[in-house]
């Protein structure tokens, strides 16, 4: 039995109504469909159609599709697949190594973290995106979570990037970043994906897992550049009073003796430089500074020292010369790796000294 | 019928050899035959077939042809030159790993 046109053109319209949409496999399934029909000339056309689509299941055909497309474009897309490992591996290398150098304040850290940030942001991110729209198999929730998904990546990225550097918009790129994470992605992968998913347990530890994780990114931003400015202003309090004391003692002491008097002003000349110096640390902490971003977590250890670490005024060099005009030996060494919060406690607690000494 | 898992693994070793002996053939041409030589012991189903032989197209190493079948077209899948070589290749690849598992499960050879 040979089947009629209109018998194919009812198959191949059958095929479209249950959403094939390539032409090429179109071609395929129905001349497929056709010989299976036409290998059982002794039923009717409808019964024998009826008996072969008995043997696909509901959604085999556009399962057949979709993992065709899926195998098409892994096949077309070798470099991209490629460049996708070698980025990702790089990226969650240089990271690591970068994260490690800094804490072990060793030299390289930035250039090592600035060229994983590069990778993530600029190749593995864009990548992911690219691959996942073309494998996309549930219209446009998927998408939107794609989309979502690699801005979140981008701005966390980005932002943890410019904090290490200082740049400006830092806190506001890792905010975006963590805000659309948690308003953005769960909300939708909730509907989308936890909705549709056959592992529902797998659905929900994805989502508790991306709660905890915005937490703690939260936190990690937040909690220390508060805390240790915070601490650093009470042991301030307590200590100015008790320069105060000292300062007026200073300066009665000079009012009786003129070489003294030179000699104790530049005392508290001194102390004014490592003053300033606090100073300069503390709005770089808090960002009010001009142009400083606030200092979280990832920089906070180091806010301190590169400060000090610089040139002029308040770099270590003035304030040790300064400690030493009052007989105070400072080592360098000491003060190395502490954060921030210790080495402001520590020029305060300095300063105090100078004075006592001077009396 | 073996398991899905079983045939899986060996479908394009299977469509390769078929080729590199016929010439040229069509998607159901392929089912039946296989259906046909392995006494219904190995069924492919239409979808591992298919998005199989349109991999091996995007690979290049298969090209199709389309003929008008009375009212309807008919695509033959053909080994290309490159093909033939990895079609030689699989089904080599394929012989060892048997002689491999024969040795592994302590078979008797066939």
């Amino acid at each position: 039995m040979e089947l009629s046109e209109e018998q194919i053109a009812f198959i191949r319209s059958d095929l479209q109504q249950r959403g094939i949409v390539d032409f090429n496999l179109e071609t395929d399934l129905l001349d497929h469909l056709c010989c299976m029909v036409e290998a059982r000339p002794e039923e009717s056309f409808d019964n024998a159609y009826r008996e072969v689509l008995k043997t696909f299941g509901e959604h085999e055909f556009v399962s057949i599709q979709r993992e065709t497309e899926q195998l098409i474009v892994l096949t077309k897309n070798k470099t991209m697949t490629t460049t996708l490992r070698i980025s990702g591996i790089g990226a969650a290398f240089f990271l690591l190594v970068g994260s490690l150098f800094k804490v072990l304040h060793w030299p390289g850290a930035g250039a090592s973290f600035i060229l994983g940030a590069f990778l993530l942001v600029v190749l593995f991110l864009p990548i992911t995106f690219i691959m996942r729209y073309k494998t996309a198999d549930t219209g446009n929730r998927s998408m939107l979570l794609n989309i979502i998904g690699a801005a979140c990546g981008i701005f966390l990225a980005g932002g943890i990037t410019f904090k290490m550097f200082h740049w400006p918009m830092a806190s506001i790129m890792y905010y975006t970043g963590i805000a659309l994470l948690l308003f953005g992605y769960v909300p939708v992968y909730v509907i989308s994906v936890y909705k549709n998913s056959l592992n529902k347990v797998n659905a929900f530890s994805t989502v508790i897992l991306i709660i905890a994780v915005s937490g703690i990114l939260f936190l990690a931003n937040d909690r220390n550049s508060e805390r240790v400015s915070q601490e650093y202003r009470n042991s301030l309090m307590a200590e100015q009073q008790q320069a105060q004391t000292l300062q007026l003692r200073v300066q009665q002491l000079a009012q009786q003796d003129s070489a003294r008097k030179t000699q104790l002003e530049q005392v508290l000349q001194n102390c004014a430089l490592i003053r300033a110096a606090e100073e300069k640390i503390v709005l770089a902490l808090e960002g009010t500074a001009a142009g400083q971003p606030s200092i979280g977590n990832m920089g906070n250890r180091s806010v301190a020292m590169e400060i000090l670490n610089g040139n002029g005024p308040t770099s270590f060099t003035a304030v040790s010369q300064a400690a030493a005009a009052a007989g105070i030996t400072l080592k360098q060494e000491d003060w190395i790796g502490l954060p921030s919060g210790i080495l402001l406690q520590k020029m305060a607690q300095l300063r105090t000294e100078m004075l006592i000494k001077s009396i | 019928m073996y398991s899905n898992d079983l045939i899986r693994g060996t479908l394009r070793t299977i469509i390769l050899k078929l080729l590199s002996e016929q010439d040229s053939m069509y998607g159901y041409e392929m089912t039946q035959l296989v259906r046909e030589r392995t006494k219904d012991k190995i069924v492919i189903t239409e979808g591992a077939l298919y998005p199989l032989l349109h991999q091996l197209e995007a690979e290049g190493v298969v090209t199709t042809e389309s003929v008008s079948i009375g009212k309807r077209v008919r695509k033959y899948y053909k080994l290309t030159k490159p093909g033939k070589k990895v079609a030689r290749e699989k089904v080599n690849e394929f012989d060892e790993f048997l002689h491999t598992m024969q040795i592994l499960l302590d078979l008797k050879p066939i």
